[in-house]
């Protein structure tokens, strides 16, 4: 409502608005069109200066040029002799064929139209021919002889030529003296056309050239309109108002005045120096008003256009408001209406009873429901007083109650009635009832009656009474569950049951002065905080978790704990209901559990450790994992040994380091041994242990804080002991046990180790023992290989001089015996020949003996060079030489398969040459001589066979068959020194074989050697 | 007339000498035969040294080597003459009683032309030089093949 304006004082603000754009914009508009208006002006007046200055400059240069070349032609040396002579001669026709050329030739160079030669009193002189006429004045001519210097006529408009002309006197000078005038006709046309056409603007500029003549004003060139004659004016010099009358009296500048023709106009004036002329341009103001009139019609236009814009603008708005008041007054009375019908709805149909009364207490509605509560029906009660219907008395007292309307009228506020009333309705029943009453305000505020409400609390009634005996169930419910239960305030308080404080040992009065902070163990007092926390940001419901009670004696009970927040209607954490149940039993039993599978694990772990591990890193390992279980920062772990000193290979490093021990291993010897626990606990065999710091100390040892010795014994021998130390807390009885279990865990395997250990170092004796025997006898064998050696080499170097000292006496027996008889054969009885003979024989058998012995020595010497090869074509060989040895004998060679053997070849060679040779020579006898050889392979070697059909030999003398020198027939029988067998076996044994033999006396003999397959000759 | 060179034979024993000679005599390969009694006279010789300064400027056919002797033992004469420039290309034949695969190999090493083992019987020792007559002596081309 208030939003609505009066009409006038809207009026009032739209033509205050209306006015002061109109003014704003109109004189903004009239600064502009002042503003342009200059502007305009000024730029014209600028442009006209400038084509002024321009065309003044121009037209300067011009006539400057033209004086220039005049002058210089009338001063020019050859010109002036010439025109001397002239003036002598006048007559003469050459001179003045000579001048007119000159002439000529100036003419056209300069493009003059003509060029006059004048006396001093302006007599034509040249040219002769025609009457020329000029048009300057006489007196013109007169000033130039007098000033000695170039002058000009003005620009003039020649009829005949119908072109505008200027001529320039010049006087000729001789010696200071004018003997002629040239007066030069210069065709100006050219020159004013391209002077009119730049930049001369727009049409609306005009510019003339003007002079005086006496008081008139002569306009000598009208540039606009230069094809047209000059004019004479009617125009005096007088004329205050004529741009031209001005520039005549030596005015220079913008001048604002009435031309000739009576136009107002814009004008720049300017003098050409050095001339009398006047440079006028012009423009007609009506041009420049013109130009201001269309800006000033804009700008009208423009701000009409805002004004009528505004104008319109504020007319739509305050339209538009007036529309949205109208429309909301509509609304506000729909909604008024609206909410009136809903209330009556509402007062209608809510359960709750509903009298209106007016300001004095008289009922002047009443709704369905109070009408059900009081008995009264509608009628009845409309304009009777509120207390008659609404009949309140105090339930307890019975004392009638007076609704206090007069209060709520007063005071205007919502207000209670007084507690505990019941309502006695028109039936006399007695009713209970919650009301309030409430101010009826119009809309100014003022309090136009009251209206109660009011509710039939029967059920309500019933149901408080119902909760209270369900509450007092709950209570004994929750004070005699055998379980502990709690009603933890938000704040920590603590309401609890009987078996909660049983639990707690705390009455509940004490416990009602305490927080749950304050009974639970310290450590666990976070992560109770952190779940409460979670149970009322609402991330869970309930939560269960053990915790451990310090209860009134101080001691420590384990429980399992269930909390469940209960949030009231709204949501807001109300109290946490924590049931507790005691579970110390349970605890203690997980704890021994638990002690029991640790002591297990640490038994397997020790067990692991024997049964993977070597050496003393055993003993480090064992240590290591009993410090582990124990938590203990030093320890030792030793073991007894045979002297009964305690062996200690490992120890914690620290122990080490500051006890300053070097040795991997220590040695206590036993009667180094004192009284500490130690030795006490390995002479008493029991565990020795304290809590209290170490007193003993040996300076420069660590500080043992807390220790337990414990002997490892077997079998009732102490065999180790271990020693733990300085862990945080104290040893308890509980780690005297675990230790005690670990210590028979170890016992008999430490023991089994330490025999175990002993056998190995003996076995580790007996070995090194072995080795240095080993060596020595390699030691034994290398030296003796070394003196076969020597003895080899000696043989060597024996047997190749032997061969050579043996021999050279016996070529020279032989020889000079031969000497002898070839030289002294005649002197010689036959006998004596004879003798002589039998000596060389001899001499000669012992060279094969020799030889023989040689060879032996040799294949017993010589390296064998082993390679694989066949027997066949050695066999053949061998016999085609026997067969040409003895070609006169029939004998017959029986080839068997012989194999591929390994072995030297010309060794066995030499043992087949032999074998055959023999063959041969003890078959001598028979007609047919039946030689065969053979072989027959085994697994590992072949057996070779030489069989004859000879003369044998006495089995009974076979063992000295293959010796040396040894022969079982005599020399006379067969010849043959007796080496041949005691080489071949000499080979054969060298090839890794045997040989042997077979014969009948008489039949034949077969000889028999063997060779390996693989080729196991000597090395 | 067939112009018998010299051959030199250079032998400690004074009994090999003889025999050798007399071998070299039933060839009538004896005529132009020097001894020289060891290694060193035998270098002596044909270097134009000592004694030998100013003999007859002539290279021996060939020369008969033993290889037993003092002072120097033939191997090393060979060595010496294969070693001289002047000397090298003549011809050298050993005659020794060793059939030493050594002395042998040592020999042939050195670029010795023959190796004669000397053997017991004087008649097969007179075929021996009899067959070095004829190549060395009368014929002086080297032998194609060795005689062991």
């Amino acid at each position: 409502m208030s939003k609505i304006m009066p009409e006038y004082r809207i009026k009032q603000r739209f033509i205050i608005i209306i006015t002061a754009i109109i003014v704003v914009s109109l004189s903004v508009g009239y600064f502009f069109y002042r503003i342009e208006q200059n502007a305009i002006r000024k730029s014209h007046e600028d442009f006209l200066h400038s084509v002024s200055e321009l065309k003044t400059d121009q037209l300067v240069q011009w006539l400057a040029v033209r004086k220039s070349d005049i002058s210089t032609i009338s001063n020019s040396y050859y010109f002036k002799i010439l025109l001397s002579t002239y003036l002598q001669d006048r007559s003469n026709p050459k001179l003045i064929k000579e001048l007119s050329e000159k002439f000529d030739i100036d003419k056209v160079s300069y493009y003059y139209r003509e060029i006059i030669l004048c006396n001093n009193n302006g007599e034509i002189l040249f040219p002769t021919t025609k009457q020329k006429q000029y048009f300057s004045s006489e007196a013109l001519i007169m000033e130039t002889v007098k000033t000695k210097n170039t002058a000009f006529s003005d620009f003039y408009f020649s009829d005949s030529s119908r072109q505008h002309l200027i001529e320039f006197v010049s006087p000729v000078l001789e010696n200071e003296n004018v003997i002629a005038v040239l007066i030069f006709v210069v065709d100006a046309q050219k020159f004013l056309n391209y002077y009119s056409k730049l930049q001369l603007g727009s049409d609306n500029y005009e510019n003339f050239l003007v002079r005086s003549r006496g008081d008139s004003i002569q306009y000598m060139i009208d540039f606009s309109d230069i094809k047209s004659s000059v004019q004479y004016g009617r125009m005096t010099i007088t004329n205050k108002n004529l741009p031209s009358a001005k520039v005549l009296t030596g005015f220079e500048g913008i001048f604002e005045g009435v031309d000739f023709k009576g136009i107002e106009v814009l004008s720049y004036v300017k003098k050409i120096p050095g001339t009398d002329w006047g440079l006028v341009t012009k423009i007609d103001k009506s041009h420049i008003s013109r130009h201001i009139t269309s800006t000033l019609i804009l700008i009208v236009l423009l701000s009409t256009a805002i004004i009528a814009l505004t104008g319109i603008g504020i007319l739509l708005l305050f339209n538009h408001r007036e529309k949205k008041t109208l429309s909301e007054i509509v609304s506000k009375q729909s909604q008024l209406l609206q909410v009136r019908e809903e209330t009556q709805a509402v007062l209608y149909s809510i359960g709750e009873g509903v009298i209106t009364t007016d300001k004095k207490g008289i009922i002047n509605g009443i709704n369905p429901a109070a009408q059900k509560i009081t008995g009264w029906t509608e009628n009845e009660c409309i304009g009777q007083t509120l207390e008659k219907v609404f009949n309140i008395v105090n339930e307890d007292s019975s004392e009638t109650v007076l609704p206090p309307i007069a209060r709520i009228v007063q005071e205007g506020q919502i207000t209670g009635f007084s507690n505990h009333t019941v309502l006695i309705n028109r039936h006399g029943d007695t009713i209970p009832i919650s009301e309030n009453g409430a101010p009826i305000k119009d809309e100014t505020g003022n309090v136009r009656g009251a209206v109660i409400a009011f509710r039939d609390q029967t059920k309500e009634r019933s149901l408080l009474k119902a909760i209270t005996e369900s509450q007092k169930n709950f209570r004994t419910l929750f004070e005699n569950s055998p379980t502990g239960k709690s009603m933890t305030g938000v704040d920590g308080s603590l309401l609890v049951n009987r078996a909660f404080s049983e639990i707690t040992g705390y009455s509940r009065e004490e416990l009602k002065n305490k927080k749950w902070q304050e009974i639970i163990h310290p450590d666990d007092i976070s992560k109770t905080s952190d779940i409460v926390a979670s149970l009322i940001e609402g991330k869970t419901t309930q939560a269960r978790l053990e915790q451990r009670f310090i209860n009134k004696k101080g001691e420590i009970v384990w429980t399992d704990v269930s909390i469940f927040l209960q949030r009231d209607e709204l949501g807001k954490p109300e109290y946490f209901i924590t049931t507790v149940i005691d579970i110390t039993q349970k605890k203690a039993d997980e704890d021994a559990l638990r002690r029991s599978s640790f002591e297990l694990k640490v038994r397997n772990e020790i067990v692991e450790v024997f049964l993977s591990e070597s050496g003393d890193q055993i003993y480090s390992a064992v240590l290591q994992i009993i410090l582990e279980a124990f938590r203990s920062r030093f320890g030792i772990f030793g073991y007894i040994d045979e002297n009964g000193d305690l062996i200690v290979p490992t120890m914690t490093v620290e122990v080490r380091d500051r006890c300053n021990i070097q040795d991997k291993t220590v040695k206590f010897e036993k009667q180094t041994w004192g009284d500490s626990s130690l030795p006490t606990a390995i002479r008493e065999k029991r565990i020795v242990y304290s809590n209290a710091p170490s007193s003993n100390i040996t300076e420069g040892h660590i500080q043992i804080n807390r220790h337990i010795s414990m002997p490892i014994i077997h079998m009732d021998r102490v065999i180790g002991l271990i020693q733990i130390a300085n862990r945080e807390t104290d040893y308890i009885e509980s780690d005297l046990e675990l230790i005690e279990i670990l210590g028979k865990t170890i016992a008999p395997i430490l023991d089994a180790r330490l025999i175990a250990e002993n056998e190995e170092a003996k076995r580790k004796e007996a070995e090194s023992q072995l080795k240095i025997l080993n060596l020595d006898l390699e030691n034994r064998v290398s030296k003796r290989t070394e003196q076969l050696e020597a003895a080899n080499k000696e043989l060597e170097a024996f047997s190749y001089s032997v061969s050579h000292d043996l021999r050279a006496p016996l070529r020279h027996i032989s020889g000079y015996i031969d000497l002898m008889e070839k030289k002294f054969a005649g002197s010689l009885p036959a006998k004596a020949r004879q003798y002589l003979e039998i000596v060389t024989d001899s001499a000669a058998q012992m060279g094969t003996l020799i030889d023989d012995l040689l060879q032996f020595s040799r294949t017993g010497r010589v390296e064998m060079h082993q390679i694989k090869f066949s027997l066949m074509p050695m066999i053949s060989e061998i016999i085609d030489q026997m067969k040409t040895d003895n070609a006169e004998r029939k004998i017959e060679f029986i080839i068997g398969n012989l194999p591929e053997v390994n072995g030297d070849y010309n060794l066995l060679r030499q043992v087949l040459y032999n074998l055959l040779s023999n063959s041969v020579k003890y078959s001598a006898f028979r007609d047919k001589a039946i030689i065969e050889i053979n072989c027959e392979s085994g697994e590992k070697e072949h057996i070779f066979s030489v069989r004859d059909n000879g003369v044998g030999f006495d089995m009974a003398y076979s063992h000295k068959l293959f010796g040396v020198f040894q022969r079982l027939h005599s020399s006379t029988e067969f010849k043959g020194t007796g080496i041949g067998l005691a080489n071949v076996r000499r080979i054969v044994t060298r090839h890794g074989g045997r040989v042997w033999a077979e014969s009948e006396l008489g039949s034949g003999s077969v000889f028999y050697f063997t060779l390996l397959i693989e080729g196991g000759a000597e090395k | 007339m067939i112009i018998l060179k010299t051959i030199q034979l250079v032998e400690d024993d004074p009994r090999d000498v003889e025999l050798t000679t007399e071998a070299l005599k039933e060839n009538h390969l004896a005529n132009k035969l020097v001894i020289a009694n060891d290694g060193v006279e035998a270098l002596e010789y044909l270097r134009y040294k000592g004694k030998f300064k100013d003999r007859r400027p002539e290279d021996p056919a060939v020369i008969l080597l033993d290889i037993k002797m003092p002072r120097m033992n033939g191997i090393e004469v060979l060595r010496h003459i294969r070693n001289d420039e002047k000397l090298n290309k003549l011809p050298v034949v050993m005659l020794t009683s060793s059939s030493e695969e050594p002395d042998l190999k040592a020999c042939y090493e050195l670029g010795v032309n023959a190796y004669v083992v000397k053997p017991v019987e004087f008649k097969e020792f007179m075929e021996a030089v009899k067959l070095l007559g004829v190549f060395w002596g009368l014929l002086n081309e080297l032998p194609i093949q060795n005689h062991n």
